[in-house]
């Protein structure tokens, strides 16, 4: 039992308590309030002057898929022989030790949806997993797979193997029809009285995506990367999410329209190839429209304990701050279909919480403690 | 003769008048003629009040790759290395990084929406020489006007890059021994070389120019440095040994190892650049970085200056450089010197721009808060003595249309 007083608490879903408590029990929030009375036996961490927010969520990245530091014996985001992957998996290849987790600890992000590469049309299975607990990867684990990570991009890494755009959205198309084919097959079969075929591990991902199982988390950059994302989920009924948007300051009304979720960025980056276009501005643009979104740093393209200062500088140009907290707490649980557990303060809801020394976004301001499932998992050295 | 003067609630000189509290600055055409904390101004000269906003000299990035990016989405001239000659695959210092320049380019505009208001822009890091660099402002009606110094360097590399890129192509190197052979060879030649031009010279024989040595003489006579690629500390002291044998004068880039050999780099006054930080460990050799080597370096007492490599990260994220710097505990006053006038030192510009001075450019920008906070914004920058982008007015290249 750990009781956090006197805190600033910032909630995500009932705004900000001041000199408020927050009672952990068993790995999950008990109590929130002004008035909590200390249980027996309890711990006490005056938080006096600190602020206390939801374990920080990043919606894609691939901290542990891609090592730090070690180049290509440690870079395993992206299996560069299979352009048609829909039945790999990022959980087969994460390191749970990798430096990127601590990295994320150091930011305040505790949990992280880990998603294959750039390096083909059918990426693979992403998997949602908390930056810190144990060893073996299975035990981090929140949600896998999540979704099916897809590269629409018709320019850069995605592009390689492809003769152009146009090629890419055919191959894509093929594997969607081939699912379709198989649900009918199997519909027929059922019919007949027979018994229904396989799908087989390599088409099954694909059935789950035509039946709505399982979400295509799209890679988008430029504006007819965007709109083709759109139309083809219109044509073919598959759940969407756009992935990186960068050009969606170009077609606000058709996001606005789609109501499709949104991982937004990386924005903290460079100016070449695929980044050109890209503008700390974009969040501001997209939220002003209405839009609830979440901000990524798409790690390693911005490193993942930068994903406060993403937020940061989202806020500053142009975002509320409102918007701009949720959009790495509660927007993406809810993206991720995991806000029952995660992404704000309340009662019922797993204790990952970030001990914050002010304001998320002061220049000044660090992360003190991450607590996950109620446990330290990180303590600031000073 | 245009003359005025400029003031605002909070200037930062980082020169030795320190901060000064509504202090005025007198400008004459493109200079700075006047620092003081108060003044009597001539009846004839305009006085810009800014108003309740920060003031700091224009940022300098010491360290770029700026416009070599083609606006193209997938042209990408950034290892833009030249392609060798008589000194073999790993060297083209006949490469002049000067004739990418395109002085339209988006880039410049990302710099003074940033702050940024000069660069020094060098080749590449895939060869052991790369080429020389340019200095440059970021605001200037023509390439000439734009230029502050040609030949601020001989780009030089030693690291992971030049095994991989040269390395792989089946030449020498492929180890940091080569990489170091490859070097010494290179400047043994060009000391040869010089020995017998100076000797044709003496004697007024005929003598061939050699155009591939012929950029490494004023390194050789101390005129320019060689900026040395080296983030690992043995890259580091393996770039000193070298310096030594052949008595030049070196720059030290990248050196975000800095923090295991600060004060060998401090004894010998080597000036460094020192990033880029954020993001993620890309390779073996950035493996130690950290805002922390800020401090390591401050402490020993060298010069150095937070560098964003742009565009491997956009030049306007220098600022935000500085805020995690200070962050880590880098202090206000170290944080905006390893922006400014630093950088205008690692460039061998600081005669001209770096800080608020007498006798240097009137390069500026003002903020809506102090220069170092997350939420403060870049109002106006300023380059020459004149307004050379303005938050009000600015527009991003999407926000002009398709």
């Amino acid at each position: 039992m750990l009781l956090i007083k006197n805190a600033r608490l910032f909630t995500m879903t009932q705004g900000i308590l001041e000199k408020a408590s927050l009672l952990i029990e068993d790995g999950k929030i008990t109590a929130i309030g002004e008035k909590i009375k200390t249980p027996k036996g309890c711990t006490v961490l005056d938080a006096e002057g600190k602020t206390v927010t939801p374990g920080l969520i990043e919606a894609c990245g691939r901290p542990g898929l891609h090592e730090e530091t070690v180049g290509a014996i440690g870079a395993d985001e992206d299996e560069t022989t299979e352009k048609i992957g829909a039945y790999l998996k990022a959980l087969d290849g994460i390191l749970p030790n990798d430096v990127s987790f601590q990295d994320a600890l150091e930011g305040g992000v505790t949990t992280v949806n880990v998603c294959p590469g750039t390096s083909a049309i059918i990426a693979g299975q992403s998997a949602v997993i908390h930056t810190a607990g144990s060893n073996i990867i299975d035990r981090m684990v929140l949600k896998e797979p999540f979704g099916l990570f897809v590269n629409l991009v018709g320019g850069g890494n995605p592009r390689q193997g492809f003769r152009d755009r146009s090629d890419m959205v055919a191959k894509l198309v093929n594997e969607l029809q081939k699912a379709k084919d198989f649900i009918a097959k199997r519909e027929k079969a059922l019919k007949e009285g027979k018994d229904a075929p396989e799908a087989g591990y390599r088409l099954a991902p694909m059935v789950d995506v035509i039946e709505g199982k399982l979400p295509l988390i799209m890679q988008v950059v430029y504006l007819h990367d965007i709109q083709n994302a759109l139309e083809l989920a219109e044509e073919w009924g598959f759940r969407l999410i756009l992935q990186r948007v960068s050009e969606g300051y170009f077609c606000v009304e058709n996001l606005v329209k789609a109501k499709v979720p949104l991982m937004v960025g990386p924005i903290l980056m460079n100016r070449r190839g695929l980044f050109q276009t890209t503008s700390h501005k974009t969040p501001g643009v997209l939220s002003k429209a209405g839009l609830q979104f979440a901000l990524s740093t798409e790690h390693p393209n911005t490193g993942i304990d930068h994903l406060v200062t993403t937020a940061a500088i989202a806020n500053r140009e142009g975002m509320s701050e409102e918007e701009a907290l949720k959009a790495i707490t509660l927007y993406p649980a809810q993206i991720l279909g995991l806000d029952d557990q995660i992404g704000s303060l309340e009662v019922g809801k797993r204790a990952d919480l970030v001990l914050w020394s002010g304001h998320p976004f002061e220049t000044l301001t660090k992360v003190e403690t991450v607590l996950i499932d109620g446990v330290s998992v990180y303590e600031r050295r000073s | 003769m245009k003359r005025f003067a400029i003031t605002a609630e909070t200037i930062y000189t980082v020169d030795k008048a320190g901060v000064l509290k509504n202090g005025i600055i007198l400008i004459e055409n493109d200079k700075i003629t006047a620092v003081a904390p108060q003044m009597t101004l001539p009846s004839d000269v305009e006085l810009i009040d800014f108003g309740r906003v920060s003031l700091m000299p224009g940022m300098v990035e010491a360290h770029s790759h700026l416009i070599a990016h083609d606006w193209n989405y997938d042209e990408d001239a950034y290892e833009s290395n030249g392609s060798g000659g008589s000194l073999g695959k790993a060297c083209s210092p006949d490469v002049d990084y000067y004739y990418h320049f395109d002085p339209r380019h988006r880039h410049l505009n990302d710099a003074l929406a940033g702050g940024v208001t000069s660069a020094n822009i060098l080749p590449g890091s895939g060869k052991i020489i790369t080429g020389t660099g340019f200095a440059a402002k970021m605001y200037g009606k023509t390439r000439e006007e734009l230029v502050i110094k040609r030949n601020t360097g001989v780009k030089i590399a030693l690291g992971e890059n030049p095994k991989r890129a040269v390395g792989s192509t089946g030449a020498i190197p492929t180890t940091r021994m080569g990489s170091a052979a490859v070097l010494r060879d290179a400047l043994y030649k060009a000391q040869e070389y010089m020995k017998n031009k100076s000797k044709a010279e003496a004697e007024g024989k005929d003598f061939t120019l050699n155009l591939q040595l012929e950029p490494l003489l004023p390194l050789l006579r101390r005129e320019i440095p060689g900026r040395i690629h080296a983030h690992r500390a043995d890259d580091m002291i393996t770039a000193m040994r070298i310096a030594d044998e052949f008595n030049i004068i070196i720059t030290l880039e990248h050196t975000t190892s800095g923090h295991l050999v600060a004060q060998e780099i401090a004894k010998r006054g080597i000036r460094c650049t020192l990033g880029p930080t954020m993001g993620s460990r890309s390779k073996q050799e950035v493996h130690a970085k950290g805002f922390l080597t800020a401090l390591a370096l401050e402490e020993a007492g060298v010069c150095f200056s937070l560098t964003t490599d742009a565009s491997v990260l956009a030049i306007e994220l220098i600022r935000l450089a500085g805020s995690l710097a200070h962050r880590e505990g880098l202090s206000e006053e170290a944080t905006l010197r390893a922006l400014t006038i630093n950088g205008a030192i690692v460039t061998g510009i600081e005669d001209r721009v770096g800080s608020l001075a007498v006798g240097k450019d009137a390069d500026f920008a003002i903020y809506d808060g102090h220069p170092l906070s997350l939420r403060s914004n870049v109002l106006q920058t300023w380059v020459n003595g004149e307004k050379a982008w303005d938050r009000a007015t600015w527009l991003e290249p999407w926000q002009k249309g398709f």
